[in-house]
């Protein structure tokens, strides 16, 4: 330091002392060998995050090795035939089961947020039985889901294997996130604009269909759409619910069976040995399109905070 | 910011429902899907299928409130990798191996390792049709705990990738990728199975109800198709027997369409990926 | 909230509303109070549903035969899940042994040795991590990592080390996702107090922020737990599905998930009955670790 300090009367020349967060590389070295435990905890902090990551970039990079050469135009066919193999159905199906079921999920769980957040005391009986069962809901494997959606959609309500017993199973599971995101986003809403909305004369309903939750809308759709990565990877409940047909075809009517993308997959590997690389495509598409909803879901969850 | 986000959703919605209108276009669906001959039996009683598949004689309590039809032969083959020394097996000896008290390969001639036993489910077809031949009576004699397999395909794969390991598959399904032994001598081939010197047989059925059968007139032109000389061309195809006994007269699209534009069918996973053929063929004939 | 309240009543009293308004906000209240109700209502049928199909089968079954019986052999008519519930506990252990030691070093580097740089790359890689859907997790498990076993250690391949080693690096990212949350929670004051005395940066970190994190990372693991306890299209594919006790590391295994997800599709009677009892048990086993994660949080508070 050239410059010459100068000190007013009670302060302290600190410039001699060293912060820790600034230690030199010899210092950190001189602690280590005090007290070699820190030093295995450091390497061993390391160690992990290096296979973390090692592990995650060899499962993508082994994914897509394995499937892109696959990914020709033949398996993206409008029709699918036993020898094109054609993927497109299945996704076409996986969208439309997804589209349906985050409608219905979006609706109730928006509806039930709403009621959490706004006309519930947080102390209330119903709203503790209501939190206790979404956190049940979200808990039950996906199998559970599978087995009490064919019982119910498949066998008691008669529909068979269709998409819309499919959708509706997706649909309870998603209706604890989807909840909990949306009260988290309505939550994020200031009190000033519920008071500024009374205030101005409107009541509950226009001040939570005009005001509230077009505010909340980032958050509430980022939870939806993180709803929809998770449709979009669910396998077994749909086997069960929505069929597995192996040649799949769009079909006719939401009551039709249809085969999503995942149960695809699944069908391919039970196949084994004839159909590796088509199984790795559809896994490279799966692995895409989690991917993109997740990016677009963090992309609009960031703007939510950017705008409080 | 909410534009665009709208307009990117009505985007793919559009996309969408252009590509299901082109694909729905396409009119007759005849849907095959697996689960096993128990799953074909049973869901085919109680109406989920309108066809069973099954790969094992349907009779007794199996056959109860169905008509079987047989389709074509299929023979079972014990598969074991390329690697292999083993070439011949007597149905004694797989019995031993099954049962547990044959466990290592130099028992046999081979050379010495202990034998990974690959099993497929409960509910298969192929499996019934192989211990009634091999003469294994699950309900008084235990057999040994292998890796259960729930698809032929899936058993050529873990066989052909294990060069310890044992299975039984589809006579049809064989491919270069694994060796099938012969039994007692005798080898593995189409002749070898209509002319019974191979042991390991059974039928490929196809089973469904009388009430289905006059409501859903595409379940009847399919199976007219079924028995007729263009299906049985398919089945020599892909490596099936024929049975030579019949005789199969030529399929005509009939002159008014069926009404029924949907089929479901299902059951064994062996007999899938022909169903899967033959309904294809079907669909492109009723669809030109 | 308490501030909206008062708002609430005063817009409620104050404002003269029209009969048809006031009939209106009393009818959606009323929507809004069925769309919450529906969860209940949901938890109540899903639970009536599989009890009541499965208890009688139980019952039929015999009760200890059922949970203690160590023969699943649906052919002879024999049901026990003895063999299904342990082959279950191992494989979640298994996952736990594997995910959270490693999980929980992540996420300490994570929050506190992380270069923002750095962050900005393993934070969405991480995200990637626990989207991938468990199908893909399992064709990978089958494809690479049952080989790999199989060459290595001998046996088939399909065995408990394969499906502990696929479940750990599925439940990894619950694990360091929440961790990091609990972590970075911890006031900063007790970091910088212990490194005021003289603490490494280790020794402050896993002596002072673990400890007071502490519920946190017990609710991740437990979370990590439950995905472990019911993952099925993973574990179906690469577990080999045996049904007895295991006895080595390369021992095949069949869980309560797998199971269902074999036997289903063509269980006919009573066999299809212990399947949704099965299912049944998997509920009752989620209820519990649900339950003590909810005394966990109360705890906390």
């Amino acid at each position: 330091m050239a410059k010459e300090i100068v000190l007013r009367e009670g302060e302290v020349d600190v410039s001699h002392i060293v912060p820790i967060n600034r230690q030199s590389f010899a210092d950190k070295a001189r602690a280590y060998a005090h007290k070699p435990c820190s030093l295995i905890g450091f390497a061993l902090v390391l160690l992990a995050t290096l296979i973390t990551l090692a592990m995650v970039l060899w499962i993508l990079v082994y994914v897509f090795m394995q499937g892109v050469p696959h990914l020709t135009a033949d398996i993206f066919a409008v029709r699918w035939t036993p020898e094109n193999m054609s993927m497109l159905p299945s996704l076409v199906n996986t969208l439309t089961i997804a589209g349906i079921s985050l409608v219905v999920a979006g609706v109730v769980g928006i509806f039930a947020a709403v009621f959490m957040v706004e006309y519930a005391k947080s102390t209330n009986i119903f709203v503790k039985i209501v939190r206790v069962a979404a956190e049940t809901l979200s808990g039950i494997p996906s199998i559970v889901y599978g087995i009490f959606g064919m019982m119910f959609f498949v066998e008691l309500c008669g529909w068979g294997n269709s998409l819309l017993g499919g959708a509706f199973t997706m649909a309870l599971m998603m209706l604890p996130l989807i909840m909990r995101t949306t009260e988290e986003a309505l939550r994020a809403v200031p009190d000033s604009f519920r008071e500024g909305s009374f205030a101005l004369g409107a009541g509950k309903l226009r001040t939570i269909f005009r005001i509230i939750l077009p505010s909340a809308m980032p958050g509430i759709v980022s939870g939806i759409i993180l709803g929809l990565g998770r449709v979009v990877g669910e396998t077994m409940a749909l086997v069960y619910t929505a069929g597995s047909a192996f040649n799949v075809r769009y079909p006719a009517s939401p009551m039709n069976q249809g085969c999503t993308l995942t149960v695809y997959m699944y069908s391919l590997i039970n196949e084994g040995n004839e159909y590796i690389g088509q199984a790795w495509a559809v896994a490279v598409v799966l692995i895409v399109l989690v991917v993109l909803i997740n990016g677009v879901a963090e992309f609009i969850g960031n703007k939510l905070k950017k705008e409080y | 910011m909410k534009k665009i986000f709208l307009a990117i959703a009505s985007l793919v919605l559009a996309a969408g429902i252009g590509v299901a209108a082109v694909g729905c276009a396409t009119g007759y669906a005849v849907e095959v899907s697996g689960g096993g001959s128990g799953v074909g039996l049973s869901n085919t009683r109680n109406g989920t299928f309108d066809l069973g598949m099954a790969s094992k004689e349907v009779k007794g309590e199996d056959a109860e409130g169905l008509t079987v039809y047989q389709l074509c032969i299929d023979g079972i083959a014990i598969v074991v990798n390329n690697e292999n020394a083993v070439e011949d097996l007597t149905t004694a000896q797989i019995k031993a191996i099954y049962l547990g008290t044959t466990d290592n390969w130099s028992d046999v001639g081979g050379a010495d390792a202990s034998i990974n036993v690959v099993h497929r489910e409960d509910g298969s077809g192929t499996r019934d049709a192989f211990l009634e031949k091999v003469g294994i009576d699950e309900e008084t004699e235990t057999m040994v705990e292998g890796t259960t397999l729930n698809s032929t395909n899936l058993v050529m794969q873990t066989v052909s990738g294990d060069k310890n390991a044992i299975g039984y598959i589809s006579l049809g399904s064989l491919d270069d990728s694994l060796k099938a032994v012969k039994i007692g001598g005798v080898e593995a081939t189409k002749t070898n199975v209509l002319n019974n010197t191979y042991p390991l047989q059974r039928p490929f059925n196809v089973v469904y109800t009388e009430s289905r059968l006059a409501e859903n007139d595409l379940l009847q032109d399919f199976l007219t198709y079924l028995k007729s000389e263009d299906a049985q061309e398919i089945i020599e195809e892909k490596g099936y027997i024929s049975l030579t006994s019949r005789t199969y007269p030529a399929y005509a699209v009939p002159e008014t369409k069926p009404e029924t534009m949907e089929l479901s069918v299902g059951g064994s996973t062996s007999v899938q990926p022909l169903m899967s053929q033959l309904a294809y063929a079907y669909e492109e004939l009723l669809a030109a | 909230m308490r501030q909206a309240s008062i708002a609430n009543n005063a817009a409620e009293a104050a404002i003269p509303v029209s009969r048809r308004a006031a009939a209106r906000e009393i009818g959606m209240k009323v929507v809004f109070a069925v769309a919450a109700a529906i969860f209940i209502a949901a938890v109540i049928v899903i639970c009536v549903y599989l009890f009541i199909r499965a208890v009688p089968a139980v019952g039929e079954i015999g009760v200890i035969e059922f949970l203690f019986g160590g023969v699943w052999a649906p052919g002879k008519g024999a049901y026990g899940i003895g063999t299904l519930v342990v082959g279950t506990i191992v494989a979640t252990a298994g996952a736990l042994i594997v995910g959270v030691p490693v999980g929980l070093l992540v996420a300490v580097f994570m929050a506190f040795y992380c270069p923002k740089w750095l962050y900005k790359i393993c934070k969405p890689l991480l995200n990637i991590l626990a989207g991938i859907p468990s199908i893909v997790y399992g064709y990978f498990g089958l494809q690479v990592i049952v080989p790999f076993v199989r060459d290595t250690f001998g046996g088939t391949g399909f065995s408990l080390l394969t499906t502990a080693f696929i479940l750990g690096v599925m439940i990894l990212p619950t694990i360091i996702n929440i961790s990091e949350t609990s972590l970075r929670a911890v006031p900063k004051s007790y970091y910088e107090g212990a490194l005021a005395l003289g603490a490494t940066k280790e020794r402050a970190i896993f002596r002072t922020m673990f400890p007071a994190a502490a519920s946190g990372i017990v609710t991740a693991v437990i979370l990590g737990l439950g995905r472990a306890f019911g993952e099925t299209a993973a574990v179906v594919i690469i577990c080999g599905n045996v049904a007895k006790f295991p006895t080595s590391l390369l021992d095949s295994i069949r869980t309560l998930s797998s199971n269902i997800a074999n036997e289903l599709g063509y269980a006919e009677g009573l066999h299809r009955e212990a399947l949704i009892a099965c299912a049944a048990v998997l509920f009752v086993f989620i209820l519990i670790i649900t339950t003590i994660i909810m005394l966990l949080r109360r705890k906390k508070r």
